[in-house]
């Protein structure tokens, strides 16, 4: 027992290392294993100046992203009893480039310059939406699992639309917001890798040490409450900390969709449902995975790059129908 | 102090109201039922002691303290609740439900403790679920998984049990040995139980005291004697039943009485019997929806008693006294009336001879008859050859048949 877990969260960090190795390695130049150890270690070597500001930064921000949408994903899971939700699904993604947008429109983005002051809008915004999608899915007191995703579908559309008209009227802006439609990590760079590792990092690790609430909560919210779990406190704390997360990636890469949706399912395949695997593993996997999309994205249509959030959604789309129609069929 | 008090506890639904002025105090290590039909609110008063319901007037207390005063994982260490169903879709493993039960003791960075999986171990035995520990809870029956859900609730060291309706869903012997074990741990370590019981019988066997509910109000508190009695059951259930004391533990066992299985009425029957030849044959024709009359009876009969306990019109002597010419004639018009006559295997002497010689009175000539076992008449003849003489002259007529089928 204790050896296959083992071997489990050793299998999951290796597959992390792999697909960042691969992240440098690979990309609109091929570095070798070889050289890229040079380019590490060694003044002079002509790769340091890609690896260290273009690919090193790059495959850091998606691994820390990919990170923090995961375990938000796992949470959102838990919290809302269903498999079909992540901040994307639920429409908080939308939401937080919204924010960020009408932020940059507004011209309020600079009373705090600089990236964070983005991401603070972008945190509202997740934070709104999710209320918002949360009204809207419940009906008497109750959650009903379709409901809730068809809110926050409905959310999704609406706030695109919004966002789409105000790209009409503010031309001139229009190359800023565009970006926020397809999220990708092109524009990595050492400033937002920072900002990432201070907010999703400290959050995630926050994240994780509610495992045992959120195992308590899939016997029923009742049921939890009687174990002794402030249910609408621990509720309320993981929301605003996923809120965080989200806001944060959007603000640094755009929409990245169904990262958060896949992770988890990877890892409760491989792992079971111990919200303490599950939390920590979706966080490993979810980093690998958005490294290895981004990767992909890079290498496929040579010298042009698919970004990384189409990239992700080209993958996980059809995965979703999967889970959609196991469902139904359980 | 008292474990659980209640003060003129009322709760309501929107418009309508659940409970009603109930106040009730329970004692540390008691076992106490709450009963009453569907609908009265049994489970809301449960869940108003866990503060899961809003109450709109009076107050809970639970070891002094009104409940919803206390934090949800102070009131936890106390307090368990078991649910009738526990529907879980994740396969945890069966020893990481019974530690969700520790959660109230554990401190979020410190993690488990040895303590912990030590209360762990012990409420694993005690519901004798040791076994499963490594299994997935979704893949046990569900008399393990109740066993398991009652080591999850005394992992966390509880004062007072909640169960509501816990065995509802189980098989026989999974009912007792979860009753067995909060019954003991009752007596043994003074815990407090407090459960919802569908099952009258079993509330009346574990129970120190029962609680009994009607439309939201307490009807009736004290001993299973004083509150599952006849009068009582029939008023607040609606139905009539039978109470006496089971020979198991010797405390009322109540036994539903059916109002018949069929609602339309089937042809009138008439019973030769006594000395309870008949009751089997009562029993089965009253359920069958058919009407019945019976011959004379003498008082204290068993087919007597059966007869009484059906309620239906009867002609009696007293004990041991012959059958008069009154009942007599009584009789014959009760035959004249019936559409057949069914001869039970009953024994005859000259005292209540009578009741089978009238089948040889001419105007029942054309009566069909149904003569049951009457190969044995002789053995049955007390009354010197008369019983084989009349049973002989019935069994050449064209009209009469040997034995009865009822299906």
């Amino acid at each position: 027992m204790v050896k296959k877990q083992g071997f489990l969260y050793l299998g999951a960090i290796s597959l992390l290392m792999l697909s960042l190795l691969l992240g440098l390695r690979f990309g609109a130049v091929n570095i070798e294993i070889r050289e890229i150890w040079q380019a590490a270690w060694q003044d002079g070597s002509k790769f340091q100046q890609i690896f260290y500001q273009i690919r090193l930064p790059r495959v850091l921000l998606g691994a820390i992203m990919g990170a923090g949408l995961a375990i938000t994903g796992a949470v959102m899971q838990g919290i809302f009893q269903n498999p079909l939700v992540d901040s994307y699904t639920l429409g908080m993604s939308s939401g937080a480039s919204l924010g960020a947008v009408l932020a940059i429109i507004t011209g309020v983005s600079s009373l705090i310059p600089g990236i964070s002051g983005l991401s603070f809008f972008a945190f509202l915004g997740a934070l709104a939406t999710l209320a918002l999608v949360y009204a809207l899915g419940n009906t008497k007191g109750k959650l009903a699992s379709s409901t809730l995703l068809l809110a926050g579908i409905v959310v999704s559309y609406f706030i695109a639309a919004l966002i789409s008209v105000l790209m009409l009227l503010n031309k001139n802006k229009i190359d800023k917001i565009v970006f926020w439609n397809m999220g990708s990590l092109a524009a990595a760079n050492w400033n937002k890798v920072l900002l990432a590792a201070i907010v999703i990092l400290p959050c995630s690790l926050l994240l994780y040490y509610f495992w045992r609430e959120l195992n308590m909560l899939s016997f029923g919210e009742e049921a939890a409450k009687n174990l002794g779990v402030n249910t609408t406190k621990a509720k309320a704390v993981l929301l605003v900390l996923s809120a965080l997360i989200v806001g944060t990636v959007v603000a640094i890469g755009g929409t990245i969709g169904f990262v958060g949706l896949i992770a988890p399912h990877i890892v409760r395949y491989f792992a079971g449902v111990h919200n303490k695997k599950v939390l920590f593993l979706s966080a490993i996997t979810g980093a690998t995975v958005l490294v290895l999309a981004d990767t992909l994205g890079r290498v496929l249509v040579k010298p042009a790059e698919i970004p990384a959030g189409v990239m992700t959604s080209v993958i996980a789309g059809p995965f979703f129908i999967y889970l959609l129609r196991k469902q139904k069929t359980n | 102090m008292k474990d659980v008090r209640i003060e003129k506890l009322e709760v309501n639904f929107g418009p309508r109201t659940v409970l009603q002025e109930v106040s009730l105090s329970i004692e540390k290590g008691r076992f106490v039922t709450i009963v009453g039909p569907n609908g009265c609110g049994k489970t809301t008063l449960l869940r108003s002691i866990t503060a899961a319901v809003k109450k709109t007037g009076g107050a809970v207390y639970l070891h002094g303290t009104e409940v919803e005063q206390l934090a949800q994982r102070e009131r936890a260490k106390s307090l368990a609740v078991v649910p009738q169903n526990t529907d879980v879709a994740y396969e945890f493993s069966c020893y990481d439900v019974v530690m969700m039960g520790r959660y109230a003791h554990i401190k979020r960075w410190q993690g488990e403790q040895i303590k912990d999986r030590e209360m762990v171990e012990v409420a694993m035995m005690q519901t004798n679920v040791a076994y499963l520990r490594d299994r997935k809870f979704t893949e046990i029956s569900g008399g393990e998984r109740q066993r398991v859900i009652l080591a999850q609730a005394l992992a966390g060291e509880p004062t007072v049990v909640l169960l509501d309706e816990p065995v509802s869903n189980l098989d026989p012997q999974y009912q007792i040995e979860i009753l067995d074990t909060m019954k003991r741990l009752s007596v043994e370590k003074k815990l407090t139980v407090i459960a919802v019981l569908h099952d009258l019988n079993l509330a009346s066997m574990y129970s120190d005291e029962i609680i009994m509910l009607q439309a939201g109000k307490v009807v009736g508190i004290g001993t299973p004697e004083v509150v599952l009695t006849k009068e009582n059951i029939e008023r607040v259930f609606a139905t009539e039943v039978l109470v006496s004391p089971s020979p198991v533990m010797n405390k009322p066992h109540i036994y539903a009485k059916s109002k018949g299985f069929f609602l339309d009425e089937k042809e009138k029957l008439h019973l030769i019997c006594g000395g309870g030849s008949g009751t089997p044959y009562m029993h089965q024709l009253f359920h069958l929806g058919y009407q019945l009359s019976v011959c004379v009876l003498n008082e204290g009969d068993l087919d007597w008693q059966t007869l009484k306990e059906f309620g239906l019109p009867m002609l009696e002597e007293k004990p041991f006294a012959p059958i008069s010419p009154e009942s007599y004639q009584a009789h014959l018009k009760l035959l004249q009336a019936a559409d057949a006559i069914i001869v039970c295997p009953s024994y005859f002497s000259p005292a209540n001879l009578p009741n089978l010689t009238i089948l040889l009175e001419p105007v029942l000539a054309e009566k069909k008859v149904y003569l049951l076992a009457s190969e044995t008449s002789a053995d049955r003849d007390f009354a010197a050859g008369e019983v084989t003489r009349v049973y002989q002259i019935l069994s050449q007529r064209p009209n009469c048949e040997q034995g009865l089928k009822l299906w």
